[in-house]
Formats: structure tokens, C-alpha cells, sequence
């Protein structure tokens, strides 16, 4: 079974490794002029290089930091749930919230990036079409996370009110 | 909200004190203490039944209600 340090470690080494990623994605995009075709040496692109580049740029950046911010919402709700074991906090239920609102934007920020794919580089209608679901699973991850906390939130407001029963 | 706990007046006139009351009915002092400031949701009929046994009064006499 799962220790809880190595559960702790899992989400600490996830947790960095974002962090270094969303780092190189910050620093790197700026610095090739917002061509993300220059980073990408295993697609040729379709078109030469246009404004509408910057979405993609842009799009990436987004996807980084909203991964890093994901990641920490779901790094502290760990913490707090498994090393804590504070179940009765409200600060779980708004990592939880905040996590499943930021994979929400995650899945939407990887749809416009494979779409993006499609139209500037050789990559397959197929092979967006394999992946898409999985995009979509996200989006679905990060509302059941949202229904998740408001149910977590309501029980916790029980389990005061039972408590505040005399 | 418009329902009073009276628990205090009613203590004076006894004249007892919070912790002997707490004693009496078997609840703790920090339960006690939550219920006459009025931070308490509910409150069960058995825990109003022994303070009534043991203040010898109604529950209206404990808890009132007043218009906002």
C-alpha cells in the first residue's frame, strides 16, 4: 500500500517537475520571438509565420501556469487530507474548487493547442481525434472536482451544525 | 435569528453557577458556554429536559423568542 510520505513525495516531484516545465515554456517562447514552430523540430510547418502564432505562444503559456496552478491546488489538498487529516477544514474544499476550475481551463488551453497543431503543422485529423477525449476527460475531471468540493463543503457544514447541536 | 437563550437570568435566579450547572447535567463547560451565548444550532430534548430538571422550570423559561 501507498505510504503517506511516498504520496507526498509523488505530488512533491510532480509538483517540480511543472514548475521547471512551465519555467522553459516561459523563458524559451519569449526568446525564439513567439515561434512556437521553431521549438517543435518534429513537425514541418504548414504555413510561414504569421501573428497567428502569438495564440499558440500564448496558448502555451497559459497551459503551463494553469498546469502549475492545478498542480499546487491538488498538491495542498493532499497535504491537508493525507498528512494533516484535517478533514473538517474549508481550505480543502477550496483546493479542491480551485483545482477543478483550473483543469477546466487546462482542458480547454489543450484542445486550442492540438488544434492549433492540426492547422500549423503535419499532424493528423486522426490523431486529434484519438486524444481529444482525453481532453475532454479533463474538462469532466475539473467539474466533478467542483461537484466534489461543494459536497465535501455541505458536509462539512453538517458536521459543524451537528456539532453546534447541544 | 429571534431565539433567545435565557440560561444566564435564569442562573442568577438560582443562584448557581455555570460550572455546577455543567456538573448537573453532564455536559462539558465549553458546551454550556455555547448554548447561553447562543452559538448553538439545536438544541436536543433530552440536554433540555435534564437543565429543566435541574433549574426545576419549563423550557420556556429557557428559550424565548423575540422579533428582529
Amino acid at each position: 500500500m501507498f505510504k503517506k510520505a511516498t504520496f507526498k513525495l509523488v505530488f512533491d516531484i510532480l509538483f517540480f517537475l511543472v514548475v521547471m516545465n512551465a519555467l522553459a515554456t516561459i523563458f524559451i517562447i519569449p526568446m525564439e520571438g513567439f515561434d512556437v514552430s521553431l521549438s517543435n523540430s518534429r513537425y514541418q510547418p504548414q504555413n510561414t509565420f504569421s501573428n497567428y502564432l502569438y495564440i499558440g505562444a500564448i496558448n502555451e503559456i497559459i497551459f503551463s501556469v494553469t498546469f502549475v496552478i492545478v498542480v499546487h491546488h491538488l498538491r495542498k489538498a493532499a497535504k491537508i487530507f493525507i498528512i494533516s487529516k484535517e478533514f473538517r477544514s474549508f481550505n480543502i474544499v477550496n483546493h479542491i474548487k480551485r483545482s477543478g476550475q483550473f483543469l477546466i481551463i487546462l482542458g480547454l488551453s489543450l484542445i486550442v493547442k492540438k488544434m492549433f497543431f492540426i492547422y500549423y503543422f503535419e499532424t493528423t485529423r486522426h490523431f486529434f481525434q484519438a486524444n481529444s477525449v482525453i481532453y475532454l476527460l479533463v474538462i469532466v475531471l475539473g467539474l466533478s472536482f467542483i461537484r466534489v468540493s461543494k459536497m465535501l463543503k455541505i458536509s462539512i457544514q453538517a458536521k459543524q451544525d451537528q456539532d453546534l447541536t447541544i | 435569528m429571534g431565539i433567545k437563550i435565557q440560561l444566564d437570568k435564569l442562573l442568577k435566579e438560582k443562584n448557581m453557577k455555570s460550572n455546577e450547572l455543567a456538573e448537573i447535567i453532564d455536559i462539558t463547560p465549553v458546551n454550556l458556554s455555547i448554548l447561553k451565548t447562543g452559538k448553538a444550532k439545536a438544541i436536543r430534548f433530552s440536554t433540555l429536559e435534564v437543565i429543566c430538571k435541574a433549574l426545576d422550570c419549563q423550557p420556556g423559561d429557557i428559550i424565548i423568542y423575540e422579533q428582529d
